[in-house]
């Protein structure tokens, strides 16, 4: 007896929770990574070829014709990615994949187990070089160096070896994501039980669970916001030192290198600075160094962003007068800020729900809207309330979180409407699949909104359990009856 | 009576919904058989006075549904899209199925589902489609393809025969056990995987995501 109790105590201690919490979401994101045929991820070719390009020697000693990027590309040929990709793509089908979306690779019933071309494809007759110039790719960043890096050490194996490691490298990131939104909400006020459910439910949103298998430099972006959020808690815990600093700059300098959105974590860094400053020395009048120290940073900061490759001024909109960028502003905004607009980009942040036509896609976001009502106005209570549940967190995190979310959401659609200045049409828009880094923040907040309303601490937590077996079986619909079918039944 | 507790009730829902994600998943489980070409092809108004006729030859055992590419459709209300499986001869029935539409864009794809003929391979059936519209006469459309295999072995429609055409549409099986049904979707995801992707390691990786995923929820709930 003595022992059944020591192992039910065991499997109930949080660290061994957890480690089942993340065993599940890497063993959810490999398979995810099978089930998704190569290429078909999102922008998934160009990455891996700018981790093909990366990786090229740096004598090219083939012949590289010039060749503009199309714009109506037809088959992968089209595109001036790697010999190795057009053809290997058109090999597996990607062609009909990416355009028949009621049809599905045209599978082997005489090879077994593998396709038609696998041989071929395994055979490596195409080199991973880019013939034509300039090469489609997606700039230089972290995650496509790390990606090159697998490229390289596995050069002589097939590139099916080579693509399905690059993500399962995205789906460690996830993983990683997922243990520092566990130490966030344990970080942030949340008891260990709350946090593990916490966890649980962003490990299984659909989106992040399906984009973390794709090759994107989205997929170490995400894991950089969650780490910039912890450095964040972790101040606002334990005061300004130099472990939480660290980890910010760590992030910030990390995302610079990964993707010019992170500049949006500049002025949230900032301001927290300048918060724990005013809290420290608010009441002095000499905190002019203090303030210079702040201006020193972040010119530093901005100077690394430079070093990392990105102009400011090409990410601002900015460009000809001051009427001229007010009217673009306005067409802009009365272009952007649709009803059609902001369902799109809800539907595309919770998953696959454009994929099929049934009452679950046509409703599912409607529901979640309806619960985010209800969460912003107990997180709204939330704010002016004196005095808020112990079990939630305090005010000053949900505040910092809040312009986590509005810091994302404002540079998203700065760069939207940058290029909307420049092509005239929103030709990047705002895919639900951009707003991942701060998953974390939402989910806190809007079950901090709901845990306000619902004022005892046992409903909120059945509340978490709520959602939690909400996300799974959405998660779980989707995998098995959406995205499965689609490309095997 | 006894007290039902929180936690039974949450065990209970996530149970209800994993059977019905499973249930739903096992009524999509079929095998198309792919060398049927599924393209946008000729696009052709199916006439309300006379179904379609397309006779085919199933290439292996178990035929368990018809899936049918549709082109853009101004139905009207809606009606009913009927199929009817015949032995060879089209005079004897062997299966049928319908389902009530009320739109078809252009890449609808349809399943008409219908319960497993065991010994099907290399049998001929002849299939029948008709539309019956619920109100006026508003026509579904279909895709028609050229389509030389032996499979495709007639096809008349509008009263007309149309040689070396089929529609766009594919058969699809289901093996007799569910371990066959298992290992022949273990066998397609498998394609154009790497080694540690495939067969059995792919069987593994499912079946360690599907317990961890449970077990944890489970123990969250407890």
């Amino acid at each position: 007896m003595p022992k059944i109790q020591s192992l039910k105590d065991f499997i109930k201690k949080p660290s061994f929770i957890l480690t089942l919490i993340l065993l599940a979401f890497f063993f959810k994101g490999v398979f995810i990574a099978t089930l998704f045929p190569i290429f078909t991820g999102q922008d998934e070719a160009r990455h891996y070829n700018t981790a093909q390009f990366l990786a090229e020697p740096r004598e090219k000693s083939w012949l590289i014709t010039d060749r503009d990027i199309k714009k109506d590309k037809v088959t992968i040929r089209d595109y001036n990615f790697s010999e190795e990709i057009q053809e290997a793509g058109v090999a597996a089908d990607f062609d009909i994949l990416r355009h028949e979306m009621y049809n599905t690779s045209l599978f082997s019933d005489s090879t077994g187990y593998d396709g038609k071309n696998e041989a071929l494809i395994n055979s490596m007759p195409w080199k991973p070089y880019n013939y034509f110039s300039p090469p489609d790719t997606a700039g230089k960043s972290l995650y496509h160096r790390l990606a090159s890096l697998i490229e390289k050490i596995f050069a002589n194996q097939s590139i099916l070896v080579r693509f399905y490691l690059i993500r399962i490298l995205s789906v460690f990131l996830g993983t990683l994501t997922i243990f520092l939104a566990y130490l966030i909400t344990r970080n942030i006020g949340f008891r260990p039980r709350e946090s593990l459910i916490l966890a649980a439910i962003i490990a299984f949103h659909p989106k992040l669970s399906m984009y973390t298998t794709n090759i994107n430099y989205d997929a170490l972006l995400i894991p950089i916001f969650a780490l910039f959020t912890l450095g964040g808690v972790l101040s606002l815990k334990n005061g300004l030192n130099w472990k939480n600093i660290l980890l910010m700059l760590a992030a910030i300098i990390l995302g610079f290198y990964t993707k010019g959105i992170a500049l949006v974590l500049l002025p949230v860094f900032a301001g927290l600075v300048l918060f724990h400053l005013y809290k420290k020395f608010g009441k002095e009048k000499n905190i002019l160094h203090y303030v210079l120290a702040i201006f020193l940073l972040i010119i530093f900061l901005f100077f690394s962003f430079r070093v990392a490759g990105h102009s400011l001024t090409g990410l601002l909109p900015f460009k000809g007068s001051a009427t001229e960028t007010f009217s673009s502003l306005q067409s802009y905004l009365s272009k952007s800020l649709t009803i059609g607009r902001f369902a799109l980009s809800s539907r595309t942040y919770w998953g696959s729900l454009g994929w099929e036509d049934n009452w679950i896609s046509d409703n599912f976001t409607n529901i979640v809207w309806s619960i985010e009502f209800f969460a912003v106005a107990g997180l709204i209570w939330f704010l002016f309330s004196k005095k808020n549940p112990e079990y939630l967190p305090d005010k000053t995190n949900i505040i910092f979180l809040m312009f986590m979310i509005a810091a994302l959401q404002l540079g998203i659609r700065l760069f939207d409407w940058n290029v909307f200045a420049s092509t005239g049409s929103l030709d990047i828009g705002t895919p639900g699949r951009y707003f991942l880094p701060n998953l974390a923040a939402h989910i806190i907040l809007v079950f901090t909104g709901l845990g306000m309303l619902l004022r005892k601490e046992n409903y909120f937590r059945n509340s978490l359990i709520a959602g939690l077996i909400l996300m799974f079986s959405f998660c779980l619909y989707l995998i098995f009856n959406v995205v499965l079918p689609r490309y095997y039944f | 009576m006894p007290k039902i507790s929180i936690k039974n009730i949450f065990l209970f829902a996530i149970a209800f919904l994993v059977f019905i994600i499973l249930l739903k998943f096992l009524s999509d489980w079929s095998f198309p058989d792919t060398s049927w070409p599924l393209e946008k092809g000729e696009k052709v108004k199916m006439e309300t006075s006379q179904p379609l006729v397309q006779k085919f030859t199933a290439s292996r055992d178990g035929l368990e549904r018809i899936k049918v590419l549709f082109a853009n459709s101004s139905l009207g209300d809606g009606g009913i899209l009927e199929m009817k499986i015949y032995d060879e001869t089209c005079s004897q029935l062997l299966r049928e199925s319908s389902l009530k539409v009320t739109s078809l864009d252009s890449g609808n794809i349809i399943d008409f589902t219908f319960s497993r003929i065991p010994n099907s391979k290399d049998k001929s059936f002849c299939l029948n489609l008709a539309y019956k519209p619920q109100k006026g006469a508003k026509s579904a459309n279909i895709f028609l393809l050229n389509n030389p295999s032996p499979q495709s072995q007639f096809l008349s429609l509008n009263g007309q025969e149309r040689p070396g055409q089929s529609i766009a549409m594919r058969p699809a099986y289901q093996n007799s056990s569910l371990w066959q049904n298992i290992v022949e979707l273990d066998r397609r995801m498998s394609q154009y995987k790497p080694w540690f992707l495939k067969s059995y390691y792919l069987l593994i990786i499912a079946f360690l995501f599907i317990f961890f995923s449970i077990l944890s929820v489970i123990l969250l709930i407890l």
